[in-house]
């Protein structure tokens, strides 16, 4: 050792160091051994169900025969959940500005926040009575379920974590920005559309993408409001398929075809919010903020 | 405490300008059409503080403060830590009041105009009195242009290419920056930021430039940049400079204004401040015995 009076470090800490270390990576091996189970399950049991008319067609519904694909299930989906987020995104974002740029201190901020708190906590199935009560059995609309009622709770759903999400990220918009954008004599809602809503964009986009994340894998809220049908339907105002329902439906079923076509549609619904939750995240990383 | 420089006391408080109803609100205060800017080599218009409080809350941060800054100087504000100085400065362009609790009285004229009459839009008050924060917080989204551009553009006014040429000139940066204006301004040093924010502030063509603390985050030579600039505007603007270097005030300061704990101790020609106080408390601050 040289002459300085650094003290060599002593085998002592070497070991904690060491011990600390490596139940930091036990702990981390250990919570990716559910999903690495997962992803191998999807994949062992869904990809044999995958083929093109897996995707090109409507599940038969004929106990015996073909059992048909899941082209129904992904339409429903895509087009419930499309519904939701046109609805949902613009209110939460709409409610997160008011939270932070409006509201901030007042009693009816913290009233707001507080409910949506709630809302977060409500269980899915929730939603979906509520809607089932409210709009399918009073047969609103002249139909008992729809896709739009779906809809309805989807975005019920997907409105807290829209709004919470926003708030966090419109929080971290630095004051500094507001201050400066005041002092050159911008007006409030100016100040809103230009500075803060763009310098929070990115930070927005993915709690949207992750809402709609969330929502397309909800079974709960669909089951008894859009219900479970076999054909392709665009209307919203018709009965409408949806991938998780269809994977409830099926795994359920005594027949080995049927579970297989419910693993490849769970395999399908992975990949889907696998590819918007790549998409968020790609976000994120050109994000300034965070 | 009464104001031992005379040439700040002017007795009573006059009238308020429309009390009679005999001036007339001008134009450019009440509508949000563009500001007329002061004629190049006109002077700029002056800034007076009567008896002008400030709350925050129950503190009372700034009290019955009388102040005039005269048109084309520098005015320099040097004090302790809280004693006031930055709220004073946020009175003028009514920044003050965006502080959730906080509230001001007394008056704040603008070539006689109170900034605070209820009929007087704050927004175009801004528009007229610029300002420049301690810490550089150009617009991340935008590029060095977007940035100069954003003040008109924030208030709905046409942005030309020389407007931006010129503001980004005025504040000593054209230089440096003009083959990359389409650049992100927070790709600048922390000197170029802040004089960015600088040139941002005079796009708008104020008659008042506000100046908190404005290189207290930065490095040396940048802080000289900044002070060379501050002489150089005089000549568009009337400044009001926050600082609590006080070599910096007596470098680039015409006036001085003491406060402390929100009151105006002294305020007289910076040499006086700095050489032959009237007020011992000043003395023993620009000496260094406190603050």
């Amino acid at each position: 050792m040289s002459s300085v009076a650094f003290a060599p470090i002593s085998p002592r800490r070497r070991r904690v160091d060491r011990l600390a270390r490596g139940t930091v990576a036990a702990l981390t091996l250990l919570a990716l051994i559910p999903l690495g189970l997962i992803v191998y399950y999807l994949l062992k049991q869904g990809l044999g169900a995958i083929s093109l008319s897996f995707f090109t067609t409507d599940p038969s519904g004929s106990f015996l025969g073909d059992p048909g694909g899941i082209k129904s299930a992904i339409v429903g989906t895509v087009v419930m959940v499309a519904l939701a987020s046109v609805v949902a995104v613009p209110v939460g974002v709409g409610v997160a500005i008011w939270l932070v740029e409006l509201g901030r201190e007042t009693k009816l901020a913290h009233t707001v926040r507080y409910f949506i708190d709630v809302m977060t906590g409500v269980p899915s199935i929730v939603f979906g009575l509520f809607v089932y009560i409210t709009l399918v059995l009073a047969g609103v609309g002249g139909s008992s379920f729809a896709g739009w009622k779906g809809s309805v709770a989807l975005g019920l759903l997907m409105l807290p974590i829209v709004t919470r999400s926003a708030e966090v990220v419109l929080l971290l918009v630095p004051n500094q920005l507001r201050e400066a954008a005041y002092a050159l004599g911008a007006p409030r809602w100016k100040t809103i559309v230009r500075i803060v809503l763009p310098t929070a964009l990115p930070g927005i986009v993915t709690g949207v993408l992750l809402a709609v994340a969330r929502a397309a894998g909800e079974t709960a809220p669909l089951l008894f409001t859009a219900a479970v049908v076999n054909a392709t339907t665009v209307n919203l105002s018709d009965r409408m398929n949806s991938l998780p329902a269809l994977i409830f439906q099926n795994v359920g079923q005594a027949q080995d075809r049927l579970v297989t076509i419910a693993w490849g549609a769970a395999l399908t619904l992975v990949m889907m919010i696998l590819v918007l939750t790549l998409l968020a995240r790609l976000i994120q990383r050109r994000s300034r903020l965070s | 405490m009464t104001d031992p420089v005379p040439h700040t006391v002017r007795g009573e408080a006059p009238a308020t300008p429309h009390a009679g109803g005999e001036r007339v609100m001008p134009e450019r205060f009440v509508s949000r059409t563009p500001v007329e800017p002061v004629a190049p080599g006109a002077p700029a218009r002056a800034v007076r503080l009567e008896r002008l409080n400030a709350w925050y809350g129950d503190m009372h941060s700034v009290k019955d403060l009388t102040l005039e800054f005269a048109p084309n100087q520098a005015t320099a504000l040097i004090g302790p830590s809280g004693s006031g100085k930055s709220t004073v400065v946020r009175c003028i362009n009514r920044m003050h009041e965006e502080i959730p609790g906080a509230r001001a009285s007394g008056r704040v004229t603008l070539d006689g105009f109170d900034v605070y009459d209820s009929q007087v839009d704050v927004v175009a008050v801004r528009r007229s009195i610029g300002m420049v924060f301690q810490k550089p917080n150009p617009f991340p989204t935008m590029s060095i242009y977007d940035n100069v551009a954003s003040g008109l553009r924030l208030t709905a006014r046409r942005v030309g290419d020389e407007q931006v040429e010129s503001a980004l000139r005025g504040a000593g940066l054209w230089e440096e920056v003009k083959d990359r204006l389409r650049r992100p301004g927070i790709g600048l040093s922390g000197g170029q930021q802040q004089r960015l924010c600088i040139a941002r502030a005079l796009a708008v063509e104020p008659d008042v430039l506000l100046m908190d603390e404005p290189a207290s985050a930065l490095d040396p030579i940048s802080t000289l940049k900044i002070e060379e600039l501050v002489e150089e505007l005089k000549t568009r603007v009337t400044i009001a400079i926050v600082t609590h270097n006080m070599q910096q005030a007596a470098r680039v300061a015409d006036q001085t204004a003491f406060m402390l704990d929100g009151e105006l101790v002294e305020v007289g020609p910076t040499e006086k401040i700095f050489t032959n106080p009237d007020d011992p408390r000043t003395e023993e601050y620009v000496t260094g015995k406190f603050g």
